[in-house]
């Protein structure tokens, strides 16, 4: 099983309307791969379809050896996924320590019931992320910041070899996205998980990527930071009247607040 | 009072249907309150409704003369239900009110064409699914209600865990290996043969009230999912037997004074809460 994902004539039509048109990449792992582009470019289409949420209409779809349609259970014991936090239904009080633990029982065959060993790991998981003192809190009850490093707990309790996130640095304090990011790039140096990541804004992300995939409905670019952000490819993904300044050896589209 | 609910029939039995429905209620309840999908109450109800009005023209018409027209009922509610989820899981919003828009309309045109069919001294069965019948719970229908009550409780306890991710996060529990597809069909259809047991004793008019009212006022009290689930029972057949004992004294149907009470309470503790 090689740690690739690869796709290639990729075309996804959702409730009639082209999201994903003519894909093709390989992105190797472990690495750090930021997935960019503008509101509704398709970049959380493009994770479903790595996930096996969506069936693409048609193409092929490798994510580490396997079809996430066909394979998709086998899928999720290698992934770790960390869905945008907006999705989860806060009003459903649930403790840490048990939003954790469903990263391990939903992969478990029923009866889904928690070990002692189990608890230890949760214990062990959440002190790595540095949050082993909200053990016993309310999820709904913690800030963005800290729920955010829950969900990566929850997706990193099973030991996956590849981390999908989408938007994690979404309505989070500053300090909070510097210390996931650094906690991410330390995952895929030293474990050697590979992280792919969905971001609207790649100023947090910028000296940690290895690579960037910059996408709207097409692929426009991918490679190494320096030349997928051009001034080119960033009016091709935000169109022509986008403000774009450069910083150093980097554009950066300003498309109303700070995005890129 | 104690002798005359003792001795008197239709009274027992309008305490064992309270008792039944606070269970299917605090259970299901609970998830259609922190699942935030309260309008398929309503939906299921009226569904309900337009399947008793089917099932008692069906039967009066010598077409199903053995089937008890609250087993249609429980079929249609439940077709509407596996309807209305497909249309929330792969359809838009827009979609999605359509369908329930859609089966109103179907379930309210069908009971009410129906009405004008079926013959005159079986109406009251009809009126019974719309505002509830408690005192006319027959020993039949506390039997099916047990049942379905019993299946309720039993198949939520087992998988109490799993409905629990799913209302949590339907999306993440999937990415990490929950069939979560089949957890959200069996839990919507168990929510809707709750809503259906509720329909029977208190109507579809007030079993909105019944239903979403005690796991609403016990989730404020922001306790996790099984600690809502035991008040919401409590809740329920406390202002059950309350409101039953009211319209006995001042004889005004029970199933109005259940739904006024849990009203008033739901509103004093969100009125509370604020301050």
């Amino acid at each position: 099983m090689t740690d690739e994902i690869i796709i290639e004539n990729l075309n996804v039509k959702l409730n009639g309307r082209i999201v994903l048109e003519n894909i093709n990449f390989r992105l190797k792992f472990p690495r750090f791969i930021a997935i960019m582009g503008p509101n509704g470019a398709g970049k959380t289409t493009l994770l479903k379809v790595l996930t096996g949420f969506i069936k693409p209409d048609e193409g092929e779809v490798s994510v580490y050896g396997l079809n996430p349609i066909r394979d998709k259970f086998k899928l999720a014991k290698i992934v770790g996924y960390v869905p945008q936090r907006e999705r989860i239904e806060v009003s459903i009080p649930m403790k840490v320590k048990d939003v954790v633990l469903m990263g391990l029982l939903c992969k478990r065959r029923f009866p889904r019931i928690p070990r002692r060993e189990n608890l230890l790991r949760i214990k062990k998981v959440l002190e790595a992320v540095g949050i082993e003192e909200l053990y016993d809190r309310i999820f709904s009850h913690l800030s963005g910041g800290e729920q955010q490093k829950v969900l990566i707990a929850r997706a990193l309790i099973s030991n996956p070899r590849l981390l999908i996130l989408d938007e994690p640095l979404t309505a989070i304090d500053v300090k909070s996205q510097w210390e996931i990011i650094e906690f991410l790039k330390k995952l895929e140096l030293e474990e050697k998980i590979g992280i792919l990541m969905v971001t609207h804004d790649i100023n947090p992300v910028v000296e940690y990527v290895d690579e960037v995939l910059l996408l709207n409905r097409k692929l426009i670019a991918y490679g190494e930071i320096s030349k997928v952000l051009t001034e080119e490819n960033l009016r091709k993904a935000y169109g022509p009247n986008v403000r774009v300044v450069t910083s150093g050896k980097l554009c950066y589209a300003i498309t109303g607040d700070i995005h890129a | 009072m104690l002798e005359q609910l003792m001795i008197n029939p239709f009274i027992f039995r309008a305490i064992i249907g309270i008792v039944l429905a606070s269970f299917s209620a605090s259970t299901m309840g609970t998830f259609i309150v922190v699942r935030g999908i309260s309008f398929l109450t309503a939906e299921v109800a009226h569904a309900a409704l337009g399947g008793a009005a089917l099932g008692i023209f069906l039967q009066a018409v010598g077409l199903l003369p053995n089937v008890n027209p609250f087993i249609i009922a429980t079929i249609f509610a439940i077709g509407v239900t596996i309807i209305t989820g497909i249309a929330s899981r792969e359809g838009t919003r827009k979609k999605l009110e359509t369908a329930i828009g859609a089966a109103f309309a179907i379930s309210m045109a069908m009971a009410v064409t129906l009405m004008g069919i079926i013959p005159s001294e079986r109406l009251p069965e009809i009126w019974g699914y719309l505002i509830g019948d408690l005192l006319l719970l027959t020993y039949d229908d506390l039997l099916l209600l047990a049942t379905i009550t019993a299946i309720i409780t039993v198949l939520t306890t087992i998988f109490l865990r799993e409905f629990l991710y799913i209302s949590f996060d339907i999306e993440g529990a999937e990415a990490l290996g929950l069939n979560s597809k089949i957890y959200n069909y069996l839990m919507l259809i168990l929510a809707s043969l709750s809503i259906v047991v509720e329909t029977k004793t208190v109507g579809s008019i007030i079993v909105y009230a019944f239903m979403i009212l005690p796991a609403a006022i016990a989730s404020q009290a922001k306790i996790d999912i099984t600690s809502i689930m035991i008040y919401s029972l409590l809740i329920s057949i406390f202002v059950g037997l309350i409101g039953l004992t009211f319209s006995l004294i001042l004889n005004l149907p029970p199933s109005g004074l259940i739904g006024l009470i849990l009203s008033g309470i739901y509103i004093s503790v969100s009125i509370f809460k604020k301050e």
